[in-house]
């Protein structure tokens, strides 16, 4: 098959064909993007600006590092209001745009935000209402965007995905309220739980409308605010307590997005990211609500909620994002480990298209770059269409 | 007996501010206060725990399923120390050093308290030295450790490390779980035992001590 360009090999993925090869994206937190630019001979600033959620310290990776690596989407993101992402209060502690307070834990090469302070954790109904919400008309979030994407759509082979959405539904709910919380308002406090998913989903609304009224005509791909909705065992709640209670949310959400930039690009897709053991009535019910792209399909959970599990069960449907593993290939083993995982998940999962190979959540700084290397190398050595 | 079954049934069904009322019904039948635990409150959490290992219920309805047997726990324990009831044994729960995560370790808490052992919950970010002097201290019989990221596994090993260096590690069982960790893992580190859910981890922790329960 002739050679295509990333953004080609991409589009022909997500369409549910075979491109030439099976394309690949990269999804990093900033102290592991430091990292790879050191590794690839590439100049390391301080800082980068604040990736597409500020407590996670990720980071879009620039188009050089794409290059050199050999991936083929590339990720923007609107910025937080006021554009900065944290402000530090008294004992270091960080505090970012939705009120939420952590503190920073550090680990071999990077840290990582743990909440400290969970700011609606004793709220009612009503403290919603003055509750200094994050706002996305600030002229901050979209700054810069419209010639980013631009730019990249003219003078790269990527195609593009963006994220908008700053925090999300169900996800932020359980930052501002609390985990143990959430859950017991999933049964004694319906009222305050509905109360609150409105709130968040006005917000991730509005996200999405001026990210995409600013960029949409660039961009192939629009990426949900991440929705966890699963340990590695089993989902957080009930199959139906998850369609009473959450999926009209996203419901709302996925069809709003979804007609404000087919509007904008008529072949755009819609990714939804989850971690853990997500089941098949969740995935049916998310596929229902408008879902195109799964990211970032988490390996080591039980049988049915593999991603080769979920290929097999919805790939017609259903394309999928990630799949190489971080809890133990990319971090703790060999580059001939990630070199067999990689084949091994190319054949399982790219047949017939519908599949990008990326880490299977963020690249961390505790992964040896030789295994990172050896992921994109891999793909392009057993990625080649006809998958044998 | 009807008074224990409706005890369990509000155990059951999450209901904590019945449970209590249930509980001093059974007190004024005259039934032990150890009856009521066994066959009430944790006959009550034991089958939300059966059904959560199947799939058949979820996080939320453990968790209020746990807080209605601790409202009955609550109400029980002056009169357990009067009659000099033990519990079956003692158990340091913790996660590990850089590690602040809570909700799954809470859920083993509430699991294993609710199962009859008793619990020593020393909170997370708990450093290797610490875990081991508590256990000293404490006399336990499990040291029970959650691991929540690839980054903090490794202080699995580092614990159990301090354990030895104190000269106690023969002394008790380590249980140890957490999203990143798998039994593989788990005996490489050297634990005794690997759970990878609440209602699981109480299943090991009898297997650790030949509990028959």
């Amino acid at each position: 098959m002739e050679m295509m360009t990333s953004r080609e090999r991409v589009l022909t993925a997500l369409d549910h064909r075979e491109p030439d090869r099976v394309p690949a994206s990269i999804w990093c937190t900033v102290d592991a993007y430091k990292m790879i630019r050191k590794n690839l001979g590439l100049e390391v600033k301080d800082r980068y600006p604040v990736g597409s959620t500020t407590w996670t310290q990720d980071v879009s990776a620039e188009e050089d590092v794409v290059e050199k690596l050999g991936a083929d989407l590339i990720r923007i993101n609107v910025s937080p209001p006021g554009g900065v992402g944290f402000r530090e209060i008294e004992g270091g502690l960080l505090v970012d745009e939705w009120g939420v307070v952590r503190k920073r834990v550090e680990y071999k090469g990077g840290s990582y935000l743990d909440i400290v302070k969970y700011p609606l954790e004793n709220a009612t109904v009503r403290d919603l209402e003055d509750y200094p919400w994050p706002d996305p008309a600030d002229p901050a979030v979209t700054d810069g965007l419209m010639e980013r994407a631009q730019w990249l759509r003219k003078n790269t082979p990527f195609a593009i995905l963006l994220q908008c959405g700053r925090g999300g539904i169900f996800e932020q709910a359980k930052y501002l309220r609390g985990y143990a919380k959430i859950f017991e308002d999933f049964v004694g406090e319906e009222e305050f739980i509905r109360a609150l998913f409105n709130k968040l989903l006005q917000i991730e609304k509005e996200f999405n409308r001026v990210g995409l009224e600013a960029a949409g005509e660039f961009v192939d791909v629009v990426r949900m605010s991440p929705e966890d909705l699963a340990s590695e065992n089993q989902t957080f709640c009930s199959p139906s307590m998850f369609k009473q209670i959450i999926l009209p949310y996203y419901r709302e959400s996925f069809d709003y997005t979804k007609t404000l930039f087919h509007r904008k690009n008529p072949n755009g897709k819609i990714q939804f990211h989850s971690c853990g053991a997500v089941s098949y009535p969740f995935m049916e019910g998310l596929l229902e609500a408008g879902m195109d792209v799964y990211d970032a399909c988490e390996v080591k959970v039980k049988e049915e909620s593999r991603p080769v599990s979920f290929k097999q069960k919805f790939g017609e449907r259903l394309s999928f994002l990630g799949a190489i593993d971080v809890q133990w290939t990319l971090p703790f083993g060999k580059p001939e480990d990630v070199r067999n995982e990689v084949r091994e998940r190319i054949k399982e999962m790219a047949s017939g298209g519908g599949y990008i190979l990326s880490s299977s959540h963020r690249i961390t700084p505790d992964m040896p770059f030789e295994n990172i290397a050896a992921m994109y190398e891999a793909v392009r050595e057993f990625g080649k269409y006809p998958i044998r | 007996m009807e008074e224990l079954k409706r005890v369990a049934e509000k155990v059951e069904k999450g209901k904590h501010l019945e449970v209590p009322e249930e509980v001093r019904k059974a007190l004024d039948k005259g039934i032990p206060p150890y009856d009521i635990l066994i066959s009430g409150l944790q006959a009550g959490l034991a089958v939300i725990g059966e059904r959560f290992k199947r799939d058949e219920c979820f996080i939320p309805e453990v968790l209020l399923s746990a807080r209605a047997m601790h409202a009955g726990i609550d109400l029980l324990r002056p009169l357990l120390a009067q009659a000099g009831t033990e519990p079956f044994a003692k158990i340091v729960l913790g996660t590990v050093k850089d590690d602040l995560h809570d909700i799954g370790k809470n859920m083993v808490g509430m699991m294993l308290e609710g199962s009859g052992f008793r619990v020593v919950d020393i909170g997370i970010n708990v450093p290797a030295d610490r875990f081991a002097e508590v256990v000293q201290k404490e006399g336990a019989s499990i040291l029970a450790m959650s691991a929540l990221l690839s980054t903090t596994m490794p202080y699995l090993k580092t614990t159990i490390d301090a354990l030895k260096e104190k000269g106690i590690r023969d002394r008790v069982k380590v249980l140890v779980g957490g999203a990143p960790v798998t039994e593989e893992y788990a005996m490489a580190v050297g634990a005794d035992g690997f759970a990878p859910d609440a209602a699981r981890a109480v299943d090991k922790a009898k297997e650790l001590l030949n509990i028959r329960a």
